[in-house]
């Protein structure tokens, strides 16, 4: 049969690097087509040729057999090529139906045909299994229900292939399970699908074959079923390449393995994972009242380091707090938790459940509404983020580009964010001036401790990738000794090197005996690196559980909780 | 690093200058005068002697400073449209100060030049603690200000309590002019070269260095580049906003102290003072690429082609005094729709987009 989409020999260069390099495959109808690849692998750059957001240099690309030229993102859509975006591209007023047709409405004369356009809306979403309401607002739906307007989108379009860009990046455990049930019926449906990801299971699960892209080049396609996934992460990962902390080579991989010493110079940490299994305190029979606070893994030997456990209070603590959302609902309720030090408490949930608000509240950029917020036993509840700053609360933001850095400022400028009024950055107590010299010196360290490429303290931080990014934010947060390190999302769109060396960083901060709390969507991102779990429900924590516990468990767990 | 990363943002506004001079010389041609002609007399009237020097040089002391006043604000990410009403309480302060204050001849000058920046800063950060404390956009709320210093100081102040009293005997409409020791000095016998120009270039020099060279400044940096980000590190972002909008204040307020006390008005704040420095404030910093250093140099361009364009009336040269404004005019609106074309966001051009991450140019350019 005629593949329905072909790439021959693509070719795309950003001065001299090559993004995409000489790449061909082609897709069947009825195929799910999966593409990893480390960040920088050219992934999103491959989409963007197929969808006509970049023109190629070289090769070809041809649908149903003929070569097409796409000049544009029309083309694309005249030619049946349809892209679920990572980062959603809906105007959050307007309902669902209306995004939909959006840019190509039916009309009655000049207005709207609405009820037209919702008949149509229903129709395909019918058709597809997507439960959407074409009359709801699309800023009154969760982030699965946006994701599912983006896919009624490009259906509506008559799109008959389908890529989609790290669909279940933004997704709770159980959605993502949802969407790619969804992502199999398209493709039962007769569809052509592109389905790129970091996360090899749920490759392995949704996929027929694996395309597998390093450094801008195609090395592999395999087929998914019986598809050795520690062989395929072998694949994705650059060798020569030395950064450190060097490459470990899966999650799954290195669950109870030792891990070596991340940096040179920097002193060994316990290995989280064994800390995390042998701990007895991390069973789930504990209940999440206020009153029981953790016994942090003090009886471990590795953490004999960290400063008189049991006796002192712990680094965060939260009693019985309230506080309310952007839009003014409530989003925590008593709410109470505790993160010991030297533990590493990791926070699942369904998005929207309050752990947005609880990272806030707990780094001061949102004040409680009730009850009291504790750092290392002092009450903190009224303080505001600069403030929580200076006392050691390291935060490591959900989103990078909103929270976590300055684009348009170098990375010595970022690494100098928040402290920059005291020294070594700052000089002189009647004329306070910046010390660029030091500035640069202080950036240079941390840029080398954290294998920041490229290692340019001038560099723009825009300019950098998404995990050297990432590893400015750890370096400015992490360096100072942290009490509590509160962590979101902190490896969303990573791939597997950059999420090891985060996750390194963070075991590395509780083994020195700070608290460190992490949310996250990642069941297994939570198993690798917490002691204990708590679920959030609703603002208020719903159940605990080891890190043990099985998939199954937990998204009981979760699930019973939502 | 690059030497062209750096040098990369003066592109924009140096191509935009060289399309509107183009542009105006098809103009001239196309009306069947000589564009040569008209760069002469335009170079003549802004350069031959003191007298032309003079005018170049105040109406560029004026440029420089309500260039800042908008710069200085833009790199927070405000948006100050209020230079006029701020160089008008700071032209109106100065006009009052150096009638009535009266101090000893070398104190004067600084403490009038001082009272005038105050009161800019504080009619600028009106609109600061308006945006801080009630999210009120400063676009809005500088553009209706100007209009409240317009008619406080022009039907009030000017009308009332300001007015020249009659006792040289002959009312002329405005304020009395200032105390001699209130003038800035001049530096040539002849003509209004005055003390002012070089004030201008220190004020410059000032605000680059705090922006570059000073935490305060790191922050309002930071919180133009990404205001979120700002408020997680912990900067008293309301603060500094009401700040950045209380320094552009100062700045264009010593505009129009430069204006009353530099000689541009007879040393005095006249019955009808309409002159737009303020306003043209905002094109200063849109081709100076909101740089200190670029501010002066398109104040000085822009100041000597105001200067010059007296000779443009000449008859041999045929041409209307306005020609230098269409000239500004067409530049920055090739510079602002360069900006819409080229520009997704502070800082996020021309990346290679493999390199920020997997942004797609549709999902990541949303503004």
């Amino acid at each position: 049969m005629e593949p329905v989409l072909q790439a021959v020999s693509l070719s795309r260069s950003f001065g001299p690097v090559a993004a995409c390099d000489r790449i061909s495959f082609s897709l069947q109808r009825g195929e799910v087509l999966a593409l990893v690849g480390e960040n920088g692998a050219g992934k999103t750059t491959l989409l963007s040729l197929l969808m006509g957001f970049y023109r190629p240099d070289g090769g070809e690309i041809r649908v149903d057999g003929e070569t097409v030229r796409i000049r544009g993102p029309a083309d694309a859509e005249a030619l049946g090529l349809g892209m679920v975006h990572q980062h959603f591209t809906l105007v959050p007023p307007l309902t669902a139906a209306e995004n939909v047709v959006l840019g190509r409405e039916p009309r009655r004369g000049p207005f709207l045909d609405r009820r037209r356009a919702e008949r149509e809306v229903a129709g395909v979403a019918r058709a597809s299994g997507l439960p959407v309401d074409p009359r709801a607002r699309v800023d009154g739906l969760s982030v699965g229900g946006r994701q599912r307007v983006e896919i009624l989108r490009v259906l509506w379009r008559g799109a008959r292939v389908v890529a989609f860009d790290e669909p279940t990046a933004a997704l709770s455990p159980g959605e993502a399970g949802g969407l790619l049930a969804t992502i199999r019926g398209l493709a039962r449906d007769g569809r052509a699908i592109l389905f790129v990801s970091h996360k090899l299971r749920e490759v392995a699960t949704v996929a027929d074959r694996i395309a597998i892209l390093r450094a801008g080049r195609l090395v592999a396609t395999l087929p998914a079923a019986g598809a050795d996934l520690d062989r395929v992460a072998a694949l994705m990962v650059v060798k020569e390449r030395p950064a450190p902390p060097p490459a470990a080579p899966s999650p799954r991989l290195r669950r109870g393995a030792a891990l070596p010493p991340s940096a040179p110079g920097e002193r060994g940490r316990p290995d989280g994972r064994g800390t995390s299994r042998g701990a007895p305190e991390a069973g789930g029979g504990r209940g999440a009242g206020a009153a029981s606070l953790p016994v942090p893994p003090g009886g471990e030997e590795e953490a004999a380091s960290a400063p008189s456990p049991r006796s002192a209070p712990p680094a965060l603590t939260l009693t019985s707090v309230s506080c309310l959302d952007a839009r003014g609902a409530p989003a925590l309720r008593a709410l109470s938790l505790a993160v010991g030090r030297g533990e590493i408490v990791g926070v699942a949930g369904v998005d929207g459940n309050g752990q947005r608000e609880l990272a806030e509240v707990a780094t001061g950029l949102r004040r409680a509404t009730g009850g009291r917020v504790e750092l290392a036993g002092h009450d903190v509840t009224l303080l505001g983020p600069g403030a929580l700053r200076a006392r050691g609360v390291a935060h490591i933001p959900e989103d990078r580009e909103r929270g976590g850095l300055c684009g348009a400022l170098s990375v010595a400028e970022n690494l100098a964010l928040g402290r920059a009024s005291s020294p070594p950055f700052c000089r002189g107590r009647w004329l306070p001036r910046l010390d660029r010299r030091a500035m640069d010196a202080v950036a240079s360290d941390l840029i080398r401790r954290f294998g920041v490429r490229p290692e340019d303290p001038d560099a723009r931080a825009a300019g950098l990738s998404g995990g050297n990014q990432q590893k400015v934010v750890l370096a400015r947060e992490l360096s100072g000794d942290p009490v509590v390190v509160v962590a979101v999302h902190p490896t969303r769109g990573l791939d597997l090197r950059a999420t090891a060396a985060v996750h390194d960083r963070l075991r590395e901060q509780a083994a020195r005996g700070a608290g460190v709390l992490i949310v996250s969507f990642d069941l297994d991102e939570l198993r690798a690196v917490a002691h204990r779990l708590v679920v959030l429900c609703g603002g208020r924590i719903a159940g605990e559980a080891a890190p043990a516990a099985t998939d199954a468990e937990l998204s009981r767990l979760i699930a019973g909780a939502a | 690093m690059n030497p062209r990363s750096r040098l990369a943002p003066l592109l924009p506004p140096l191509l935009a200058l060289a399309t509107a001079f183009a542009l105006c010389a098809v103009a001239i041609l196309a009306i069947g005068r000589s564009p040569a002609a008209a760069a002469a007399a335009l170079a003549e009237g802004a350069f031959d002697g003191p007298m032309a020097l003079g005018e170049t040089a105040l109406k560029a002391t004026a440029l420089v400073l309500t260039g800042l006043a908008v710069a200085l604000p833009y790199r927070a990410g405000l948006f100050n449209i209020g230079g006029q009403g701020q160089f008008l309480v700071g032209a109106i302060a100065a006009a009052w100060a150096g009638r009535t204050l009266g101090l000893p001849a070398p104190i004067e000058l600084p403490s009038v030049l001082l009272f005038a920046a105050a009161c800019g800063a504080a009619w600028g950060a009106l609109a600061g603690v308006l945006k801080a404390r009630r999210g009120v956009h400063e676009v809005i709320s500088t553009i209706l200000l100007n209009w409240i210093a317009l008619h406080l100081i022009d039907s009030w102040l000017v009308a009332g309590p300001l007015h020249a009293s009659g006792a040289s005997g002959f009312s002329h409409g405005g304020t009395e002019a200032v105390r001699a020791a209130a003038r800035l000095p001049l530096l040539l016998p002849e003509g209004r070269l005055s003390l002012g120009l070089p004030l201008a270039l220190a004020a410059a020099l000032l605000a680059w260095w705090i922006l570059a060279r000073t935490p305060f400044g790191l922050e309002l940096r930071a919180i133009g580049a990404s205001e979120p980000t700002a408020r997680a590190v912990g900067i008293p972002v309301p603060r500094r906003l009401v700040q950045a909008m209380a320094l552009g204040g100062a700045f264009a307020a010593l505009a129009g102290a430069a204006m009353i006390l530099g000689g541009g008005t007879d040393y005095r704040y006249p019955e009808n003072y309409r002159d737009p420095y303020g306003f043209d404030g905002i094109a200063i910093a849109l081709v100076g690429a909101g740089h200190p250093l670029g501010v002066v140099l398109a104040a000085g361009l822009f100041g000597a082609l105001r200067a010059g364009a007296i000779g443009l009336q000449d008859p041999t040269v045929g041409l209307h005094r306005s020609w230098p404004d269409i000239l500004e005019g067409v530049a920055v609106v090739l510079i602002a729709g360069q900006r819409l074309f080229v520009v997704s966001g502070p800082g996020r051009r021309s990346q290679p987009p493999s390199a920020p991450g997997e942004d797609l140019p549709e999902a990541g350019g949303g503004r």
